[in-house]
């Protein structure tokens, strides 16, 4: 009788550890993972609510306009990643000076770019509609800009972030209508890399005339 | 292979005749070249479009071309346009432009096997008809055709994508869409839709009516482009992949879908791997 039970014992502890590991097989990957995707919408959304007090702020001035875009593009999305990732191969090629020349420059031109489109923004609304986890560390946060009085068309609108260990998310890329921000930068950039024979210098020497 | 006879069939038995014959001849053979130099490993039905600029020099000086041309006649029509007309009338122009190219969709639907959006094509054009097109009456439905050329149809079909190729007044594109261009307007699918034999000269004088609607509707986007960009060529040849990537793989109005590899981001997920693209 007691053999039985033993028997029985070590069944139901082996059917046991069996569940446990099939459990663990069947379970989907996604769970095990560091979901981050709520914090990365939550960023975005945080970050379209400021913008949006911005831009409807009529009393903001030039130069507070500028700040305020400054201080949006610093807090919210990783500037350096993105001003590495727009040169491609060539960033390898540039020296320590020429990459941070490169990068203040940058900064400068998304800026300027972003406060020229200011009023174009008023009055359009932010709304997440589905978010992703790309890999371990990448979120893709979709949503749709609307303009409330239907006068414009509404935009699909995709927000990539980087969500790293041990540190905050932070956006990398814009897809609007599927055209995407950093790709069509990057394109754009090597282009005036290429064309000047493969000088990095080329592309500082064309982001400061544009800023002259 | 049931797509590629079907393709075969249409372009056999369609009424070729019936519009601009000679600009056609010429162009499309053209065009049909530079789609059959690419190379194989470009593209094809499920593979990614791949940019193609063997001919940049040359290009890029029809593009300064297009831009001085656009300069004199377009922007300043386009601006002139955005003054003069109510925003209600601008919208009924754009919606009629938009309706007069349902019946290439719902073709080039039905020949890539797409029945649902040539159906719906055909239910947009012909509800749509009562007002030809000037009032989208069909404005509240969810469920839009999208659109589908005869460029994406040789693409479903397997013709290679060619090189990039500007060409004046039309714009850049692949030598398979400019052939694609070529096609639609030579295969009149409207006048094929409608009976009516004079449709051409509705297609011919909606051209300019199309082409200032367009450059009213984009006006900022492309003066954006025009005047803030470091290189206009390369934004307008990058934004055009994009766009044409996304068409291809009908991932038009797809939220959360990225447009992008995610292999662009490496540099972002590594610091030891700067970049390789």
């Amino acid at each position: 009788m007691k053999k039985v039970d033993k028997r029985y014992w070590l069944t139901s502890r082996l059917m046991g550890l069996f569940s446990a590991l099939l459990m663990l097989t069947l379970l989907p990957a996604g769970p095990l993972l560091a979901d981050r995707t709520g914090e990365a919408e939550q960023l975005v959304t945080q970050m379209m609510v400021r913008a949006k007090q911005a831009v409807e702020n009529t009393a903001l001035d030039e130069a507070g306009k500028q700040a305020e875009v400054s201080d949006l593009l610093t807090s919210y999305f990783d500037v350096e990643g993105i001003a590495r990732a727009a040169t491609g191969q060539y960033w390898r090629r540039a020296s320590a000076d020429e990459r941070s020349q490169y990068q203040a420059l940058f900064l400068e031109a998304l800026v300027r770019t972003a406060v020229s489109q200011f009023d174009q923004f008023r009055g359009l609304d932010f709304q997440p509609t589905a978010s992703s986890q790309r890999g371990d560390k990448m979120v893709l946060v979709g949503g749709v800009i609307s303009d409330p009085t239907g006068q414009r068309p509404q935009a699909i609108v995709n927000w990539r972030l980087t969500t790293l260990p041990g540190q905050p998310a932070r956006i990398i890329d814009i897809e609007i209508e599927n055209n995407s921000m950093l790709m069509t930068q990057r394109q754009e950039n090597i282009a005036i890399i290429r064309k000047n024979g493969g000088e990095f210098s080329a592309l500082i020497t064309a982001l400061r005339a544009a800023a002259d | 292979m049931e797509k590629n006879a079907l393709f075969r069939f249409v372009l056999k038995f369609f009424p070729l005749t019936r519009s601009r014959p000679v600009a056609a001849l010429v162009l499309l053979p053209l065009f049909a070249l530079l789609a059959a130099c690419s190379s194989a490993q470009t593209d094809g039905p499920g593979k990614q479009l791949v940019m193609e600029d063997r001919f940049e020099n040359g290009n890029r000086n029809i593009y300064a071309l297009n831009e001085r041309l656009d300069s004199a006649v377009l922007e300043p029509a386009a601006a002139a346009w955005r003054q003069t007309l109510p925003d209600a009338a601008q919208r009924a122009v754009s919606s009629h432009v938009s309706w007069t190219g349902l019946p290439a969709t719902a073709m080039n639907s039905a020949l890539q096997g797409k029945g649902e959006n040539a159906g719906l094509a055909l239910v947009h054009f012909a509800i749509n008809g009562l007002t030809l097109g000037f009032v989208d009456l069909l404005e509240d439905e969810a469920e839009r055709p999208q659109k589908e050329d005869f460029g994406q149809t040789m693409a479903a079909a397997g013709v290679p994508s060619g090189p990039y190729v500007m060409v004046p007044l039309l714009g850049g594109g692949t030598g398979r869409d400019m052939a694609g261009r070529v096609v639609t307007a030579f295969l009149d699918p409207l006048g094929s839709l409608t009976g009516v034999s004079a449709s051409n000269q509705l297609v011919q004088a909606n051209l300019p009516l199309s082409a200032i609607s367009a450059r009213a509707d984009n006006f900022d986007l492309i003066n954006q482009v025009k005047y803030e960009s470091l290189d206009p060529y390369a934004r307008v040849r990058s934004l055009y992949y994009q766009q044409r990537e996304a068409l291809l793989a009908d991932r038009v109005t797809a939220a959360n879908q990225s447009a992008v590899d995610d292999s662009l981001f490496d540099s972002f997920l590594n610091s030891e791997a700067e970049t390789d693209q």
